[in-house]
């Protein structure tokens, strides 16, 4: 039964979900030996899916070293952990949970309680066949009381009954992780040490899921049950040697460092498909129990390698000049002979004006007590997601089989990527300039700092030229520069006040802009949105990753409007837009709306990044509140599909709409399809937000309460975490995507919030 | 002293096990399992045939986990069909196609777009890297030369001037590819079929398993189309006659027979993509994210299964109801006088049909359907076998096929002057369908060559082509929303436009 507000796909999907962590850690030791063991336990069920988005974690955790002889300290870190995770669809526009929940009409129940009222459209497929002769009823999926879910008569595509789609999410992944080294520090003669150590990170991980069939419209079905089980293995070891030599002569302090480091990352996978259950139930969703003709396996596996060798030398004269300059050069194995190494200097400069002797004699320093002058240049080396051969135009047998006249399989070859030997090191660099001061007793202090940030051959993937013919999966696409100014203030109460407090706060602001493109790709397209729109490119003098697409000017209000316009621009028949539709501005001037009007309409990024803090104590009771914000960025809305014209829209899409002239000049008239809506400024819009990321109140037990030894210290707290954002963003959350996506809203699972009361305990 | 030279043993001894570390050379050589790079590829003979293999199956990407059928785009430009599917948001890039409301943004415009110059850059490779040292290298070049005129005549018929690329295009080139005219890209078609015609055995110089490639006269009937579609007729026909005379092709004894599972790769097949029903795929299994064996595309075709109940006899189930036929091309079978016949059964059914025959449709109003079912590429449960019958349609795609060789040749033969010649081989084609031969003259003549095109033909991705050839576009098509001057040609995608500077066509 449908009751007159119909069904809110939000309400029913989000529920409140428990999260709890408990640790324990032992710290002690001797004089020669210390050791530390530690264990945790944190449990998150989701806020979407409950214990279908559930998330456990164990760790271990054993460190300890010792003094073996004076010349000799060896040591070792060892940590295991566990976690197992049950993972639901999400971010995407299209068929995840959350964007299902976004479109699913509100005339279609969560399911059907009462057998006498079933609408036609539900008699019609529990009646019904698929092409494929399978009865649908047998396939429609039910809740645990025997009530079959809802089936949106209106919605269909990738979408279906979310929680339908809940209860039919199987399956999770776990993974269990040791990482470790040992470590020898030796130390032969004053002022020379050397260190080698050792470490492996090792991780096994176990995914398995299964999809029972269900039927939720003819666009979306499954008529056979199957699954697929993987199992990935990471093993990587990195051995590091580096030599200090510190020496004194005078007032010089120097330090020289000389090290190098070898690190192998292996990978190998093994995993397969199945179909067939004999019964739809986890029991038997596992391969052996499967018509064998049914299995598909696949396996894999690789290896890399990163070398690197780099130096230090450190100079300090009096604590009053400060210098530091690093060479590396590091190697990897996955570009090209040739560019393989890269060369990363970096140097800084310091200057403690308040330990020269005239700051001293100047009596300024009572006030302010500290003053550091900094300066530095560097470059640092990125190879992001860059895979193994992906400067290769790799040819391999995999897919390309085609069968010949008598239906034997044929295997073909063929390269699914153009060649680029030339792939190299992604090297940002760095400019620094800035401050530091410190007044009244250190109870202020003030940093401020400006940056330049040049990232020189960022890589980025892309869309090649068509007339190529083939993919160029990763190239070193041009520069990005991101300056600005960062300011940092706070101001702490005296240490030996009963009433203690701290406030803080910072402010940054941020300029991006590319500012070189290589000559063979005059701009790179960015991700796409929807079906057939390239929302962001990477454009010379334009800010990375900026949002492309129509720009408007308001709502045509009526007929007479619209001629003026045509008249005015020149449009001839290029453009017939009704009242009610927006405005579409001739970019280019070419005298015709066309796709080549598509111009700047946001940039992700803010123009100011701020937070603040605000610590108190007062006898036991400690109270934290930590603000975060971003003002500037704007958020593209890209769930809502132009190919699904009767999913559900945002509420604001009907009563903000235009209605007839004069109604509104902001939003146009009811429309699901056009692109110069869709793909237009109209769904971009401010992603500012303030988010109170902590609010935490702690109150510590005075020690006579438990008057023993053995406790020393219990605290209790209660803490708001990201309880609170502050936004004018219309959709569930502003900070969403990255990478080529950043700021578009593909229907995010949003940061949850959290309520949580806690107690620790120190011995 | 001493203390200096104890000090300087001891770092330079463990600076030494430091720098050991960085000294392996090979510890940076990279492994790439499953894969070789192209300048150690192509050197066998076996490596040469899996290259070619891998051109013949690029064309067959219709689906490449987006729909970007070429034969699709082709069909839904023309009068023969709509759209289709759930609504008009349903597919929007073959809705606007349809619709004629599409621009530079097209998914499907750019997936065909790149879709064919993969397959050049396929070819290319083949041709530039194998070294015609045996006799099958050379018949494996010459292969690659035709699926490349191939592509070439697509891109030049569907696009006007191309670029043409012969050799890997470094990302350095990309901006300054221009597109050349048509000339040289009909120069370059005629140039590879030419070298290629040399070398090709005919079709029966192929063993069964073998009658996928292309022969000489899959060569020679693309040259005299490239000939045709220059209006260079007399070269055409003659070209068309070497075909014919070859004695390698024949008529099946109906149409049904050449769009039967039997009927692929038979007498009639000049060439055709090859699309495979034992894949076996079930909803899980099947590649969404990459190219599958079958032909989804038919499955996309067959009349909507929310509303259709198949005829007892039938073998035409159910689909997801694209490409339905238009009443027009139902009205010219009846102005034929051929609407009980066999070809007008292989093509097309009407509701009152499916229901005489005890099948049924529930919905007269559904989107773009105006009561007529296709029938040419249809979802014919016999041509899946195996897992999921919607996934697993084997139905090859008919690219060139004997009848329309001798209908190009009767209209090149008509061109050229010899009317007596295009009768017959216009004649042939009736024949076969058991229709009255047509004993017409002069404009009449073009005109049942005209017809006899739109019937014989329909749903097999030819009309809009013609149309536009012959002028009649306009007049044919302007009721469905194609404007001369403009839609004669597709835009070019808008990527390379405004990113790499090709110029756009008129319109766009």
């Amino acid at each position: 039964m449908l009751d007159e507000e119909g069904t809110d796909w939000f309400n029913e999907i989000f529920e409140v979900a428990p999260q709890q962590s408990h640790a324990l850690n032992f710290s002690g030791g001797s004089e020669k030996t210390t050791y530390l063991i530690g264990g945790t336990y944190f449990q998150q069920e989701g806020i979407v899916g409950g214990d279908k988005s559930r998330f456990d974690r164990f760790t271990l955790r054993l460190n300890s070293t010792h003094q073996v002889r004076d010349w000799l300290e060896i040591g070792e870190r060892l940590s295991y952990s566990h976690f197992s995770r049950n993972a639901i669809a999400e971010n995407s526009e299209f068929g995840g949970l959350i964007t299902s929940a976004l479109a699913l009409d509100p005339l279609t129940p969560v399911v059907y309680t009462d057998p006498t009222a079933y609408p036609p459209h539900l008699l019609a497929a529990i009646n019904g066949f698929t092409p494929g002769e399978v009865p649908i009823g047998q396939l429609l999926v039910t809740d645990e009381n025997g009530y079959y879910y809802g089936i949106s008569n209106y919605v269909r595509g990738e979408f279906g009954n979310p929680l339908a789609r809940i209860q039919n999410t199987k399956g999770g992944l776990n993974q269990n992780k040791v990482v470790g080294n040992v470590y020898a520090e030796i130390t032969p003669f004053e002022g020379f040490e050397f260190t080698t150590r050792f470490g492996i990170d090792a991780a096994f991980q176990r995914e398995r899921y299964w999809t029972p069939t269900f039927w939720y419209s003819s666009e979306s079905l499954n008529t056979e049950s199957g699954g697929s089980d993987f199992q990935n293995n990471w093993f990587s070891w990195q051995w590091e040697n580096f030599a200090t030599y510190t020496e004194q002569i005078d007032n010089h302090q120097l330090t020289f460092l000389l090290g190098s480091s070898a690190i192998e990352n292996q990978w190998n996978f093994v995993g397969g498909t199945y179909s067939g259950l004999f019964k739809e139930s986890d029991l038997f969703a596992y391969g052996a129990f499967t018509p064998n003709t049914n299995d598909d396996i696949i396996s894999n596996g690789n290896s890399r390698s990163l070398l690197s060798v780099f130096g230090r030398l450190g100079y300090s004269y009096e604590e009053r000049y400060l210098l530091n300059a690093i060479i590396r050069r590091d190697g990897s194995s996955v570009l090209a002979p040739g560019n393989k190494w890269g060369t990363f200097p970096s140097v800084s400069v310091g200057w403690n004006i308040h330990n020269e002797d005239f700051y001293e004699a100047s009596g300024l320093s009572d006030i302010v007590n500290s003053v550091k002058l900094r300066a530095s240049w560097g470059q640092n080396g990125n190879l992001g997601s860059v895979g193994i051969g992906a400067w290769m135009s790799r040819i391999s047998a995999i897919q390309p089989g085609y069968y010949d006249s008598e239906g034997n399989y044929l295997v073909g070859a063929a390269s699914f990527t153009i060649e680029n030997p030339d792939l190299r090191w992604e090297t940002s660099e760095q400019l620094d300039f800035g401050a530091d001061i410190y007044m009244f007793s250190n109870r202020l202090s003030f940093t401020v700092d400006y940056f330049e940030k040049i990232t020189r051959d960022l890589l980025t993937n892309a869309l090649s030229f068509g007339p190529a013919g083939n993919d160029l999966p990763v190239l070193n696409g041009g520069t990005v520069e991101n300056k600005g100014w960062e300011f940092e203030l706070a101001y702490r109460s005296e240490a030996a006040d009963a009433f203690q407090y701290e406030v803080g706060a910072n402010f940054t602001t941020l300029e991006n802009e590319v500012t070189f493109l290589e000559e063979a790709v005059p701009e790179i397209p960015g991700a796409g949105v929807g079906t057939g729109w390239v929302a962001t490119y990477f454009s010379l003098g334009e800010p990375i990753w900026y949002f492309r697409g129509y720009e408007t000017d308001g709502i045509f209000q009526n007929q007479a409007e619209i001629d003026a316009y045509i008249e005015a621009n020149n449009l001839g028949d290029s453009y017939n837009p009704a009242p009610g539709d927006p405005i579409v501005i001739d970019t280019n001037g070419d005298e015709q709306i066309s796709p080549q009007d598509v111009t700047n309409i946001g940039s992700p990024h803010p123009d100011f990044i701020f937070g603040t803090r605000l610590n108190l104590g007062y006898k036991g009771f400690d109270f934290l509140v930590f603000l975060q914000g971003q003002i500037g960025n704007e958020v593209l809305m890209g769930f809502n599909r132009t190919d699904r014209p009767t999913a559900n829209r945002p509420a604001f899409f009907y009563t903000n709409r235009w209605t007839g002239e004069g109604s509104t000049n902001e939003f146009p008239a009811a429309n699901t399809t056009s692109v110069y809506i869709y793909n237009s400024d109209l769904m971009v819009f401010d992603g500012s937000y303030a988010r109170i990321r902590q609010l935490q109140l702690g109150y510590t037990l005075p020690e006579t309460v438990f008057g023993s030894e053995n406790v020393r210290n219990v605290r209790i707290y209660a803490s708001l975490d990201n309880y609170f954002t502050f936004t004018n963003y219309p959709g569930l959350d502003p900070e969403v995507g990255q990478g080529n996506s950043v700021g578009i809203d593909r229907g995010a699972y949003p940061v949850p919030r959290k309520a949580m009361v806690g107690l620790q305990f120190s011995f | 002293m001493k203390n200096i030279f104890k000090k300087s043993v001891v770092a330079a001894g463990l600076s030494a096990v430091l720098l050991s570390t960085a000294g392996c050379s090979d510890f940076l050589d990279q492994e790439v399992p499953g894969a070789v790079t192209a300048d150690v590829f192509y050197e066998t003979e076996e490596e040469a045939l899996q290259a070619t293999t891998a051109i013949y199956d690029g064309l067959t990407a219709h689906y490449n986990s987006v729909w970007a059928s070429s034969y699709l785009l082709r069909t839904l430009l023309s009068d023969e069909s709509n759209a289709g599917g759930s609504g008009f948001g349903d597919q929007p890039a073959y809705q606007s196609l349809d619709d004629y409301t599409f621009d530079a943004s097209n998914d499907v415009v750019e997936g065909v777009w790149r879709i064919t110059y993969n397959a050049i850059f396929n070819a290319n490779r083949v041709i530039n890297r194998v070294e015609p040292t045996t006799e099958l290298r050379e018949r494996l070049i010459a292969e690659a030369k035709v699926l490349r005129a191939y592509a070439y005549l697509d891109l030049v018929s569907l696009w006007g001037p191309v670029p043409i690329v012969l050799d890997n295009l470094d990302p350095g080139e990309w901006s300054s590819t221009i597109r050349n005219p048509v000339e040289e890209v009909y120069a370059q078609i005629e140039q590879d079929l030419k070298e290629a015609i040399e070398v090709l055995p005919v079709k029966s110089g192929y063993g069964p398993s073998n009658l996928f490639r292309v022969t000489q006269g899959t060569a020679q009937a693309l040259l005299g189309k490239a000939y045709l579609y220059q209006e260079r007729w007399a070269e055409a026909a003659a070209m068309f006659d070497l075909v014919i005379t070859s004695g390698e092709y024949g008529l099946e004894p109906s149409v049904g027979a050449v769009f039967s599972p039997a009927g692929e790769f038979g007498q009639e097949s000049v060439f055709e993509l090859s699309y495979n029903p034992t894949e076996g795929y079930d909803w899980g299994s099947f590649p969404w994210d990459w190219r599958p064996e079958s032909n989804i595309h038919i499955q996309l075709m067959g009349p909507r299964a929310d509303y259709y109940t198949k005829a007892p006899e039938d073998s035409l189930i159910g689909g997801w109801g694209f490409n339905t036929p238009r009443e027009e091309l139902f009205l010219e079978f009846v102005e034929s006088g051929e609407i009980e016949g066999e070809r007008y059964w292989a093509t097309i059914m009407t509701e009152e049909q499916l229901i005489e025959l005890g099948g049924n449709w529930t919905a007269p109003d559904a989107y773009d359907y105006e009561g007529f079912f296709q029938r040419k590429y249809g979802t014919y449960v016999t041509q899946s076998q195996s897992g999921v019958t919607e996934l697993n349609y084997g139905t090859n795609w008919r690219l060139i096929r004997y009848a329309d060789v001798l209908l190009m040749a009767a209209e090149a033969n008509f061109r050229a002057g010899d009317e007596a010649q295009a009768l017959l081989y216009l004649n042939m084609v009736r024949e076969r369908s058991e229709l009255e031969p047509v004993s017409a003259t002069g404009e009449a003549l073009f005109q049942a060559i005209v017809d006899e095109r739109e019937l014989e033909l329909a749903f097999e991705g030819f009309r809009f082509i013609d149309l536009v050839r012959w002028g009649l576009a306009e007049e044919e098509l302007g009721h469905l929303g194609f404007e001369a001057g403009k839609n004669e040609l597709l835009p070019i995608p808008v990527l390379d436009v405004t990113a790499y500077g090709l110029e756009q066509n008129p319109g766009f």
